[in-house]
């Protein structure tokens, strides 16, 4: 027998495959015809959710631009507390209206250490760490990419500490003072950032408000906390570290937070929305 | 350091670990335990595939058959309480209450969901469903866009899914069911057989190695191609990758390690064995008791034979084709995509 007899169907058969595309093809026009909002639902802002959509985006938004005097000064006094319970030589500066951090220790090049001892021990930790990373399997690579990407910064402090020290512009007063705005900053744009992510999901008023509360109160006790462990860090440590403190664990770290934080609580919202129906059911 | 007090500095220390770990908790435990890998270890958590098998295969009798305990409570149930799901919000999904079993015909234009098992009679027409638990749609049943559930997914006689149909465990369809895709660990077409073939499995037999073929020149490292029609003797051992241009025909009891691909079409014998792709822009036919392990794609009609199996658990697969006919026990482990329309086919 010619195989390519055998392909093809008998008579029954494409009866029946004529009936079965037939019956499909009622249930998918009937499920794109039947009811349109089911299908747009979705995609269709309506007014009462632009109204919450705006709320969570302007209200926050408003509030911190109000409030930014009274949480800088809430952040300052935080990180007074913390540093004369940690014995860091931290202080305030007013100059009018606006208080400024400052450092009143040795500056970032005085606190340079002897390269021979600190440098090389720093310098051998980077490349141990990277080369430790060789023996990382791949389940472990977001890890490993964290960990090279960190020598990587270090690395490139080190040859500039290496090279010309005295050209190292910053202070550890404005390392300070910037993660400070730049964390305040980031808090400013979370509203609208939740917003366009998080916030189109279909959630009550509520939680829709409270859950951006929640995450600029979660920033507003974290930023002077990390600016504290910053100075700790570099006051203990070594000056060496600044560069890798501010460039991976300052804005580049909130953002990571922050992201997350979404991730969190976009995971959240399909097991509550479920359990509201299941109980409203009942 | 030592300036600063010991339990102070401790102190400080956990509380910037707390602030800054935290966030990250999620993603640490979605690292280490990732869910979505749970529904196929849960499969495999069944032990070996005939026990799943029989699984499903009881589960069948019991809610379509005539004379299982739980269906008929259900039915009797349903009739008296006519349970009507209710919508706790526009934008919400349907929610019916836990344990529904054989609601009368229900028809549904929103998605719905159920706590645990989900049991309908027939006729129910749906556009989505969702089941916690276990789901069971009636014979004649309609499900308009997708329906999933946690556990396992039984269609009745005749019922049409339209699009997606999805369980972590495993989905059976019986006679006469039409569906586009359907997703799951295990997917049993018409009766789940629990038995099999004594040489089936081939790969544990010593085969006589193929011959050479003819008019064959090399493809690739361990490939060969085949200008026009080529046939692959049943019984025998034949290893490399194989294009044919042509139509391939792989006999009765062969054992093919490899990948083939034959662009006028497919003709695999009763009880033969493709460890690789089978692949074709024409038909495919696959005769009953076959098994093929890897992605299984036509660009035109798959006529599936009885008890074909396809994929494993421990590697699931693929299978795609325009129309897809599929006999009574096959198995298919990954998902099945019928572009135009897919149909169970075999004795009612």
């Amino acid at each position: 027998m010619n195989p390519a007899s055998l392909l093809i169907p008998r008579p029954a058969q494409h009866e029946a495959i004529r009936s079965a595309t037939v019956r499909l093809a009622d249930a998918r026009r009937s499920a794109d015809g039947s009811d349109p909002d089911t299908v747009t639902s979705s995609l269709r802002m309506t007014p009462r959710g632009a109204l919450a959509l705006l709320l969570g985006v302007l209200l926050p938004c408003a509030a911190l631009l109000v409030l930014k005097p009274q949480l800088m000064a809430a952040w300052h006094g935080t990180m007074l507390w913390w540093s004369e319970r940690l014995a860091l030589p931290l202080g305030l500066v007013r100059t009018g209206d606006t208080a400024a951090l400052e450092w009143r220790g040795s500056d970032p090049v005085s606190l340079m250490p002897d390269p021979l001892t600190t440098g090389v021990v720093i310098a051998t930790v980077v490349i141990g760490a990277f080369a430790g990373t060789f023996w990382m399997n791949d389940r472990q690579g977001p890890m490993k990419l964290l960990v090279r990407t960190l020598c990587a910064v270090q690395a490139s402090a080190l040859l500039f500490f290496m090279f010309m020290p005295e050209r190292f512009p910053h202070t550890l007063s404005s390392h300070l003072n910037a993660l400070l705005n730049a964390g305040f900053y980031l808090m400013l744009a979370l509203p609208p950032l939740l917003a366009l992510g998080w916030g189109v999901l279909r959630l009550p008023l509520q939680r829709r408000l409270l859950y951006p509360a929640l995450m600029l109160l979660y920033f507003a006790v974290m930023l002077p906390h990390k600016a504290v462990l910053h100075a700790l860090v570099v006051q203990h440590f070594s000056a060496l570290l600044m560069p890798m403190l501010y460039l991976c664990c300052g804005a580049v770290l909130d953002l990571l937070v922050l992201v997350a934080l979404c991730a969190w609580l976009t995971g959240l919202p399909p097991a509550q929305a479920l359990a509201r129906g299941t109980s409203g059911a009942r | 350091v030592s300036a600063a007090p010991g339990l102070v500095l401790s102190f400080f220390l956990l509380v910037c670990a707390a602030l800054l770990l935290l966030p990250f908790y999620p993603a640490w435990r979605a690292w280490q335990r990732p869910t979505h890998r749970q529904a196929l270890r849960g499969a495999s958590g069944h032990g070996d595939q005939a026990s799943l098998l029989r699984q499903l295969g009881q589960q069948m009798t019991t809610l379509f058959g005539s004379g299982g305990p739980f269906a008929s409570e259900s039915l009797v149930q349903a009739l008296v309480r006519q349970h009507r799901p209710q919508a706790a919000d526009d934008h919400l999904p349907v929610s019916i209450a836990r344990n529904p079993q054989a609601h009368l015909g229900v028809q549904s234009h929103r998605p719905d969901c159920a706590d645990a098992v989900l049991q309908l009679r027939e006729n129910s027409d749906f556009h989505e469903v969702l089941a916690d638990g276990h789901l069971v749609l009636g014979p004649n049943s309609r499900v308009r866009s997708w329906a999933h559930a946690d556990k396992t997914l039984l269609l009745g006689e005749s019922c049409v899914a339209a699009r997606r149909l999805t369980s972590d465990h495993g989905i059976a369809l019986a006679h006469d069911c039409c569906f586009e895709w359907v997703k799951a660990p295990v997917i049993v077409f018409g009766r789940p057989r629990t038995h099999q073939h004594p040489d089936r499995d081939l790969r544990k037999r010593r085969l006589p190695p193929h011959a050479p073929l003819q008019d064959a020149h090399p493809w690739g490292p361990d490939g060969w191609q085949v200008d026009g029609d080529c046939i692959i003797q049943g019984g025998h051992h034949f290893t490399g990758t194989l294009v044919v241009t042509g139509v391939l025909s792989i006999g009765a009891g062969a054992l093919l390690e490899g990948d083939v691909t034959a662009h006028k079409g497919i003709v695999i014998g009763e009880r033969a064995h493709i460890t690789g792709s089978v692949m074709s822009d024409q038909s495919i036919r696959v005769f009953n008791e076959a098994v093929i392990g890897g992605p299984l794609v036509s660009e035109s009609m798959l006529q599936l034979g009885v008890g074909v199996r396809l994929g494993s658990l421990h590697t699931p697969t693929s299978v795609s084709g325009n129309v897809i006919l599929a006999d009574d026990g096959v198995t298919a482990h990954g998902s099945v995509h019928a572009a135009q329309a897919g149909l169970v086919w075999g004795p009612g």
